[in-house]
């Protein structure tokens, strides 16, 4: 049982190419009964027999509309999905451990109503509750680092009746690059010598000043999702800014020991990019495989290059 | 689903439970039912309080104590009545142990279940239209715990019904029926049916006569009977014990012969059993299919033990006589007499010896009975002891009952073999639906004399009241006759037209819906051209019936609804609906502007509401963004809100 499930998984996953934007069409809408749907049909099939054997005919006519009610819910619940188009949106870019969020624009060309629901083909958590056209956040947990491309999304629909379900695979061209988790470095580096600013910042303690409302414009990688999550508001991280001093300091790969595995190493340069971009120091980050520049107060170039660091891009 | 939406689709569970099972007060014993409502009130109590499920301990008393009560009351647990009760109480149980969405869903569907319980006790129109109601609320908190929004559940969920009606009746008409029962049903013990009862004692068909009650339907093929012809047998009772006759119940295999000239009558009829026996008419020659035609010429069903009602085909020579060989020892038993009754014994006697010929004795018997200055009425007075005597000699007036009983006893009492028919006579025939109404105001008793090698019928009421026999107990009886409720008198031609439509429904409905069987479908199929009901042409007819509903349905559903227009084109086609439909000649190729210069004619009021619509239509349309898909539909749900009264009405 558990093999065939995993095999048709597999298939499902192989016969869902990648697609910017998704039309459904009946080529790609399945339709199976629910768990309540088949046992309204073993309550047809038992109403049947009893109306069989007492020959009662208004039985024979609540056993045929169950089934004609099934009947009916097949194109109901195909209603709900033909013709419905999804497409990605830029989805912004996350910290290891903390949630990404999917954009995905659902359109229909009609003014019904329609009730959708989302959930990534192999997670069983409601994503989103759709009734009308717009645009839907889905959140997916990225505990690693690295590109995270869009999984299979599974839209499906069981209105009116909740007897059918018509369901349909999806898997959209959609990537975020999720950065590496900031990982407090204990050690003084370079760039922080002598500067009384460093002397301000208690090595190892919490990265923020504090946390202020988000405001259009703001980079949207600064906003603390986690906080988001717990109270449903946006807030940015508040870094205290004082003047920028000195000429470029550098960052590298090579401040660390050998033995330093190469996760730490991104998540300590992750926490250094950080703290300067937050104190607006310009910065040079020496990688293995190039140098970067920090301008100050923006690091996401750095961020991304820490990002990229050993993953081939798939695009997207 | 959210916490609420529940709570509110649990309630419509519990409501849709109540509801279905209400009729089974009328069939079941009402504490039943009533525990059934009191569980379902203890689970809706704690819904609303938003309480926890009752400990198993708790649930399990309140669930088997009735059950064991309903054993001491039923003495069974399965069966028609015990099923249903065991069934009623394990739902309620059900009820209280339900707490999760797919809990009420599987609640539900025993919901659908328990909606058939009532059909097996009754399935007029009445009860159809209760199945309805029922099917509609079950479906409506189907539609709930689907997460339907509670304000548009209703309208979707007489959508849902409407749209699968068709498909209902495809499968209804074209699914196989079986002639009989997959397995033997557990008997019943007799209820107190409507109708005949299984012993004939002075007054007891007397007490059917006022109801007006329809009781049978006859339909004949080819040319119709007479009323006098009319004599619709039942049951048959040869055993007196000076008061009452009752049946012996022989059973001895034997051919009758039934002569005469006239060709056979074909009819159907659809009757439910009286104490086992179904109505044919005198005499019979040939039963059709599920019934049988038995010693003393009755008729029963098939399955013996089923007295649900049944549409069976007859054949019968309208007579009054048929050929039957009886042997010594039958002759005796119909010979038989208790003590009692001396008068009446020595009438018979001193007949017999002065007729030594039975075809002449018989003609004197009915002479003398003709003689003796009896009255035909409904409320003929009591009788005490020698009920024969006393009718015959004491008070004279007596009802068909007492005519036969008596007949029958001075009959046995001359030395003829003879025995009491009950059953119905006459009808009154439905010119539109040409079918024969048997209410029970027509039941009548009579006597069979065993003369010359054949059963005799002497129908002793119509030797002293004919008319009971050409008109009609109606024209005979003025407490029978049809009477208007509350004002009294005879009713108006149009009530008896109102009456006799009704009539023509119920038969319809009998006969289309509750008597759909095998054998009406073979009707069906032969009349569309199907031919033989085999597999291959129900799946000929189920593919075909199928193909001519569910295509229109799927365009409708499909695609009737999808508008391939885009928004801002479809909110201006509602705007100029809207307008036509108030009488304006306006064309979806008009310009705001004409369409304001049009609507000069309207009502203040409403021209200036066209005026805020078209100046908000105008400012999305022409907006830099091309308007945003919200702003768009806001605008459609305000232009659908948009009612202009009618214009351009001739005065």
């Amino acid at each position: 049982m558990w093999r065939w499930r995993k095999a048709l998984q597999q298939w499902v996953l192989r016969h869902t190419p990648r697609e910017a934007q998704a039309r459904l069409t009946q080529r790609r809408i399945y339709l199976l009964p629910t768990r309540f749907g088949a046992i309204m049909l073993v309550v047809a099939l038992a109403v049947w027999v009893g109306a069989l054997n007492y020959a009662v005919s208004l039985a024979y006519v609540l056993s045929f509309w169950i089934v004609a009610l099934m009947l009916l819910s097949v194109l109901l619940a195909y209603r709900q999905l033909a013709g419905l188009q999804l497409q990605a949106r830029a989805a912004a870019n996350v910290f290891a451990g903390d949630e990404a969020r999917f954009l995905v624009h659902l359109q229909w060309a009609d003014i019904q109503p329609r009730r959708l629901r989302l959930r990534w083909y192999d997670g069983d958590i409601v994503l989103a509750e759709s009734t009308a056209p717009g645009d839907y956040a889905l959140p997916l947990a990225a505990p690693y680092r690295g590109q995270l491309a869009m999984p299979v999304l599974r839209v499906w629909s069981e209105a009116p009746l909740g007897l059918v379900r018509a369901f349909s695979h999806v898997r959209l061209q959609a990537a975020l690059w999720v950065y590496p988790q900031p990982l407090a470095d204990p050690r003084e580096l370079a760039w922080q010598g002598g500067e009384g600013e460093a002397a301000a910042t208690a090595p190892g303690g919490d990265e923020f000043a504090g946390l202020a409302p988000w405001q259009a414009g703001q980079s949207l990688h600064r906003i603390a999702w986690r906080v988001y999550a717990r109270r449903g508001s946006l807030a940015v991280r508040e870094f205290a800014s004082p003047a920028a001093a000195g000429g470029l300091p550098s960052l590298s790969w090579d401040d660390y020991a050998a033995n330093v595995p190469p996760e730490q190493r991104l998540s300590h340069l992750c926490w250094h990019v950080l703290q300067a971009t937050r104190a607006g120091i310009g910065l040079r980050l020496l990688l293995p495989q190039g140098e970067y520049h920090v301008d100050a107060g923006d690091g996401e170039p750095a961020l991304l290059a820490l990002a990229r660091f050993g993953v081939h891009d798939a695009g997207g | 689903m959210l916490a609420d939406e529940l709570r509110l689709a649990s309630f419509a569970v519990l409501a849709a439970l109540a509801l279905v099972a209400l009729p089974l007060f009328l069939h079941l014993p009402g504490w039943v039912p009533l525990v059934f409502a009191l569980l379902l009130a203890w689970r809706a109590t704690l819904v609303w309080q938003r309480r926890p499920l009752p400990r198993r301990f708790w649930l399990m008393l309140g669930l088997l104590l009735p059950i064991a009560a309903l054993w001491l009351n039923l003495r069974t647990l399965v069966g028609r009545e015990g099923g249903v009760a065991f069934l009623l109480l394990l739902v309620g149980g059900k009820a209280l142990e339900t707490a999760s969405l797919r809990d009420w869903r599987v609640l539900l569907a025993l919901g659908f279940f328990l909606a058939a319980m009532p059909l097996l006790f009754d399935q007029s129109p009445l009860s159809a239209l209760w199945l309805l109601l029922s099917l509609f609320t079950l479906t409506w908190a189907m539609v709930l715990l689907a997460g339907e929004d509670a304000r548009l559940s209703p309208a979707v969920t007489a959508r849902a019904l409407l749209l699968s009606f068709p498909l209902m009746v495809v499968l209804f008409v074209v699914m196989p029926r079986l002639p009989g029962p997959l397995w033997s049903m557990p008997t019943e013990q007799q209820g107190a049916t409507t109708g005949l009862a299984d012993s004939m004692s002075p007054g007891a068909i007397g007490k059917m006569i006022p109801s007006r009650e329809p009781v049978f339907t006859a339909e004949f093929r080819g040319s119709q009977p007479r009323v006098s012809q009319l004599y619709w047998r039942v049951m048959v009772f040869d055993q007196f014990d000076g008061t009452r006759w009752t049946a012996a119940n022989l059973a001895l295999p034997r051919g009758v012969e039934v002569g005469g000239s006239t060709a056979a009558l074909r009819y159907d009829v659809v009757a439910e059993p009286f104490q086992g026996y179904l109505p044919m008419l005198e005499q019979g020659v040939a039963a059709g299919e599920g019934v049988v035609l038995g010693y003393q010429q009755k008729l029963r069903r098939v399955d013996a033990a089923n007295t649900a009602r049944l549409r069976y085909s007859v054949q019968s020579v309208a007579s009054s006589q048929y050929r039957d060989a009886l042997g010594e020892r039958e002759q005796g038993f119909y010979l038989q007499l208790p003590a009692g009754n001396p008068r009446t014994i020595q009438a018979g006697q001193a007949l017999a010896q002065r007729h030594p010929q039975p075809a002449a004795r018989l003609q004197a018997l009915q002479l003398w009975l003709a003689e003796q200055g009896l009255r035909y009425t409904l409320n003929p007075p009591t009788l005490a002891d020698n009920v024969v005597d006393g009718f015959l000699f004491g008070s004279r007036q007596g009802f068909c009952e007492h005519f036969s009983s008596a007949f029958t006893v001075l009959a046995r009492a001359a030395g003829l073999p003879a025995r009491v028919v009950v059953g119905f006579q006459g009808g009154e025939f439905n010119a539109q639906g040409r079918f024969w109404q048997i209410r029970s105001s027509d039941a009548h008793a009579w006597s069979e004399v065993w003369v010359n090698g054949s059963w005799q019928r002497v129908d002793a009421t119509a030797l002293v009241a004919p008319q009971r026999v050409d008109a009609g107990i109606d024209n005979t009886l003025r407490e029978v006759a049809p009477r208007m409720p509350l004002v009294g008198g005879r009713p108006p031609g149009w009530a008896q037209w109102v009456g006799q439509q009704w009539q023509l429904a119920n038969f319809s409905w009998q006969r289309w819906v509750v008597g759909y069987d095998a054998a009406s479908q073979q009707n069906l199929f032969q009349k569309l051209g199907l031919g033989e009901v085999s597999a291959a042409n129900v799946a000929k007819a189920l593919l075909g019936g199928m193909a001519l509903v569910l295509l229109p349905l799927a365009a409708y559903v499909l695609h009737g609804r999808r508008v391939r227009r885009s928004l801002p084109q479809q909110v201006w086609q509602a705007l100029v609906q809207r307008l036509r439909r108030a009488g304006l000649a306006v064309a979806p190729g008009d310009t705001a502007g004409e369409l304001q210069a049009r609507a000069r004619q309207l009502a203040e009021a409403d021209q200036q509401a066209l005026a805020a619509l078209l100046q908000q239509w105008q400012r999305l349309q022409y907006s830099p963004q091309g308007g945003d898909d919200a702003a768009w539909r806001s605008l459609w749900r305000q232009v659908r809100a948009f009612r202009p009264a009618k214009v351009g009405r001739k005065r």
